[in-house]
């Protein structure tokens, strides 16, 4: 592979059956009956219809997602976006106006909820600010 | 009865030394006999109005009784409904030690740390809870809950705010029409308007609004039920 992803585009009037794998960078604004599988940049557009799952190092989520969304580094779902299916991935940024119905797992670092503390036991409190201090 | 007789001639008084001297009622202008500066007598005999400082800054309330909502000043301390004549707390309660009694007030309501409410119902607008509460509260406007918060009871909200490096724990489904977290929720959350998970924040639990929005960084784990139809919400 050369430095410069390759960038591809598919277009509105594209209707895909089957699964799709590519490397680099795809913008997809067509119909798709299948699975997205890439290391790469998933691009969805606005008339985008994806009926099945997604595999993707980062997807940038528009139009309407029917399957689960998995991707290494970020989701990022625009507005307007009609989502349903679960999500795993490291970073998630969601838009005001989406619609989505789905498990969410957005937790890098594996953390937990902190334990409630026992009782008599005083919770941990953050330093005050400075500034608030008078 | 015989009409009185204004005088000729009136006192004026320097505007610039302040010096008295007797000067014709009509008289345009003079010189002072002190100072020697030119004034106008006219000026001098009706002084300016002062000018009407700024008008106080005003803050909607909302009765308690009604619902008629009003404007008042922000330093008021209490008001009365223009509809109902019902009697408006406006102070501002901040809490530091413990005390058992309800409080009714569209001012804010701030239970320090150390500072413990128990056995009460507070009908408050904006509450900060640091301290421990036990009762029965209701914030018309802002709920911001710290970790050191202890709450046992219920209670309701327009809006939740959980600050940075905070977390808050909660058995029950919490209901607000907006909530705002940039520390930690292990809650089920359902909300009328919009949750707004800040870069911050880490979610453990159930979301359900109308609108969320997440920013990047965020720890979000939990079933979510966003932008669907009050009808179509199964509430967690």
């Amino acid at each position: 592979m050369n430095g410069n992803p390759s960038k591809n585009v598919l277009n509105s009037d594209v209707e895909i059956k089957g699964n799709l794998k590519f490397s680099g960078e795809l913008t997809f604004d067509g119909k798709l009956e299948g699975e997205i599988t890439t290391d790469g940049v998933l691009n969805l557009g606005d008339a985008a219809v994806v009926n099945g799952n997604i595999t993707a190092n980062s997807v940038i989520v528009r139009g309407k997602i029917t399957g689960n969304i998995q991707a290494k580094e970020k989701i990022e779902i625009k507005s307007k976006t009609e989502l349903f299916g679960d999500i795993r991935a490291s970073k998630l940024s969601v838009e005001e106006g989406v619609t989505f119905v789905g498990r969410t797992e957005v937790n890098p670092n594996k953390v937990s909820p902190t334990p409630s503390p026992r009782p008599g036991e005083t919770p941990k409190v953050p330093e005050p600010a400075k500034a608030m201090a008078r | 009865m015989p009409a009185s007789k204004q005088p000729d001639k009136l006192k004026v008084a320097c505007p610039h030394c302040g010096h008295a001297q007797m000067e014709p009622r009509t008289g345009i202008s003079t010189v002072c006999k002190k100072c020697g500066q030119h004034f106008e007598v006219q000026a001098a005999l009706k002084p300016k109005r002062k000018e009407a400082g700024p008008a106080p800054e005003k803050r909607l309330v909302k009765c308690f009784e009604c619902g008629t909502e009003m404007q008042a000043p922000v330093s008021a301390q209490s008001t009365m409904c223009k509809r109902c004549s019902c009697y408006i707390d406006l102070k501002d309660y901040r809490i530091s030690n413990a005390v058992s009694k309800n409080f009714k007030t569209r001012g804010s309501f701030n239970i320090e740390l150390g500072g413990y409410v128990f056995n009460t119902e507070a009908l408050v607008e904006n509450a900060v809870i640091k301290g421990r509460f036990l009762g029965k509260l209701t914030a018309g406007g802002s709920l911001t809950i710290y970790s050191s918060a202890e709450i046992k009871g219920s209670f309701k909200t327009h809006s939740l705010i959980i600050p940075a490096a905070n977390n808050f724990r909660w058995p029950e489904t919490i209901r607000v029409t907006a909530a705002e977290i940039a520390g930690e929720l292990a809650a089920n959350l359902v909300a009328d308007g919009t949750v707004v998970l800040k870069s911050s924040a880490r979610m453990f639990g159930n979301i359900e609004a109308k609108n969320l929005v997440v920013e990047s960084g965020a720890v979000v784990v939990g079933y979510m039920r966003i932008g669907l139809p009050e009808s179509s919400r199964l509430l967690i």
